[in-house]
């Protein structure tokens, strides 16, 4: 059988995406399954503030002590959203965790030794969490049926699969095992949409390598970073290192790469769609695509 | 038609087995067969193989922990069918490692990310890793005056931003494994020797590259070469120029990928 060799190629990039994201959505849906099961959320839940802005900032404020990645991030937030999270909560800690968790910020400070790396640090830390508290507020003006998928807001079925002809739990069962049987769920449901992302951005690289970025002083510098980033989908923590090969190009520049990869990427567009609806997703991208625009021209006089 | 529903149920309630189960196989496949460096750094490997202990326990006490459906596949057989095709879909993982050429070839989509094939214009420093400028300065200093050094490309963006290594490093003969790319505005004996850096998994890799004079007849890109020669650090088009007066083609490197 005569294979063509770009698909060889795809399949190379597909499984490095696959093999680098697989352990990280299969921890997040154990998180989510055993805290969904075993924490008091609706005593948790309670406490968060109702007014929409204190409870985004919190939320998002979390993102800085808890070492979570996107791929971590996404099956625990869709069962928080079962629970009941408010929309603006839940949405800032899923769009601020990836830039502000401790290894991406970390990261991003060895990326750039030599070159103001606490400067740099402190600029994609208040970047991203200006962008996960805007976007999060945004959304959660719409109602949640408008923004969260349906099967969300159904009333959650605890430790039993969510299709009819999926296996079951056998009455009286352990929690832990419900527990592990809601992790599954998610982790299934999850890496549907994870393999179709990777593929799609294992596609991209190959069939349209980003070889022609423009000049640096061009106008649209900015807006060619920001394309490979939602392009290349690159992990959160690795992509600082990917960002100071950028030679010649401005530091805002490099700075709107770094606010949009870990919230907009190929993969997360796919991935997203476990829990936000497809409008609900097209309006965050235009949000966050505009917003880092923005922000990359203000934060010029600072680099 | 009792039968084949009878099977359709089985094969369900182990598809999830099956799924999880591929994929912790697939990890330890490559792991085995050393050929998960070629897709992940190292320092990640814990985690890839401590997600397939943890699938492969799953799996294996699948058909223990839970029951089958007692859901009836007549009444939703385009149910039925859609599960199927997911669970097709979550095996593309084993499909794609079934596609992989045997020598794991390095795609060209990514020797070609032209942003740094030029890298010794590069000004940041590499600290990830093996690829830590003490390393590479200790490696320097401490090295035999008189015998050629092995460097690579990536030690030489460390190198131009220590004055003292570039001394160190005038006038001596250095050696450079790469992989040749041509440089299609340059003189025909100049070229880029490149190395492909990963942080985290293949989707991140760049090539870090130096240019290269000497003399390569019927190269093509990604052909693995070793040139020696001396370095020049005074170009005024790069940073660093490798003068070398001996390249010859060798095998690939057991690692293809610098971490």
């Amino acid at each position: 059988m005569l294979i063509p060799p770009w698909s060889t190629d795809i399949a190379f990039v597909f499984l490095g995406l696959f093999v680098q994201g697989m352990p990280f959505l299969l921890l997040g849906a154990l998180i989510s399954g055993f805290v969904g099961t075993y924490a008091p959320l609706r005593s948790l839940l309670s406490r968060i503030p109702k007014n929409p802005l204190f409870a985004a900032v919190l939320a998002g404020g979390l993102g800085f002590v808890v070492p979570s990645c996107e791929c971590v991030a996404v099956p625990v937030m869709r069962r928080f959203f079962q629970h009941g999270l408010p929309l603006s909560a839940g949405l800032a800690y899923l769009l601020a965790s990836p830039v502000l968790n401790p290894i991406c910020l970390f990261s991003t400070w060895v990326a750039y030794q030599g070159f103001h790396p606490w400067k740099m640090v402190a600029l994609r830390a208040a970047g991203g969490f200006i962008l996960a508290i805007t976007a999060a507020l945004l959304l959660s003006r719409l109602s949640p049926g408008k923004v969260l998928k349906g099967e969300i807001l159904l009333p959650t079925q605890r430790g039993v699969f969510s299709d009819p002809l999926d296996p079951m739990i056998s009455p009286g069962s352990p929690r832990w095992l419900q527990a592990l049987g809601t992790a599954l769920i998610d982790f299934r449901q999850v890496s549907l949409y994870y393999i179709a992302g990777s593929l799609a951005a294992a596609a991209f690289q190959i069939l349209f390598p980003p070889q022609y970025l423009p000049s640096p002083d061009s106008w649209w510098a900015t807006p060619a970073l920001m394309s490979l980033a939602v392009l290349l989908s690159v992990c959160s923590s690795a992509d600082a290192f990917l960002a100071t090969s950028f030679i010649g190009f401005s530091t805002a520049s490099q700075l709107a790469f770094l606010w949009t990869g870990p919230v907009l990427d190929l993969k997360l567009l796919l991935v997203y769609q476990t829990i936000l609806q497809r409008r609900a997703i097209l309006l965050l991208s235009i949000f966050i695509i505009l917003v880092v625009a923005l922000m990359s021209q203000l934060v010029l006089p600072l680099t | 038609m009792k039968t084949f529903a009878r099977l359709s149920q089985t094969f369900l309630f182990l598809a999830p087995a099956l799924v999880f189960g591929s994929w912790a196989c697939l990890l330890l496949r490559l792991n085995q067969a050393q050929e998960l460096t070629n897709l992940q750094s190292p320092r990640f490997h814990l985690y890839s193989l401590t997600g397939a202990a943890v699938l492969l326990g799953i799996s294996v006490l699948f058909p223990l922990l839970f029951i089958p459906s007692t859901s009836d596949l007549r009444t939703s057989l385009s149910q039925f069918l859609k599960k199927f095709l997911s669970i097709l879909w979550l095996l593309l993982p084993a499909g794609a490692y079934l596609l992989l050429p045997p020598d794991f070839t390095v795609p060209a989509a990514l020797l070609d990310r032209a942003w740094s094939s030029a890298m010794s214009r590069s000004q940041g420093a590499f600290s990830a890793g093996r690829v830590d400028p003490a390393v590479v300065r200790n490696f320097i200093l401490q090295s035999d005056p008189h015998a050629p050094l092995s460097l690579s490309p990536v030690d030489l963006t460390i190198v131009q931003a220590e004055p003292e290594l570039k001394e160190v490093l005038t006038k001596r003969r250095v050696e450079i494994l790469g992989q040749w790319l041509p440089l299609e505005k340059n003189p025909p004996d100049e070229f880029t020797l490149v190395r492909l850096l990963m942080t985290c998994c293949v989707a991140d890799v760049r090539p870090v590259g130096v240019l290269t004079q000497g003399k390569t007849e019927g190269a093509q890109s990604g052909d693995w070469f070793k040139a020696t020669g001396t370095l020049i650090f005074d170009d005024p088009r790069q940073n660093i120029i490798l003068k070398a007066d001996q390249v010859e083609e060798v095998e690939p490197p057991e690692e293809i990928f610098l971490y």
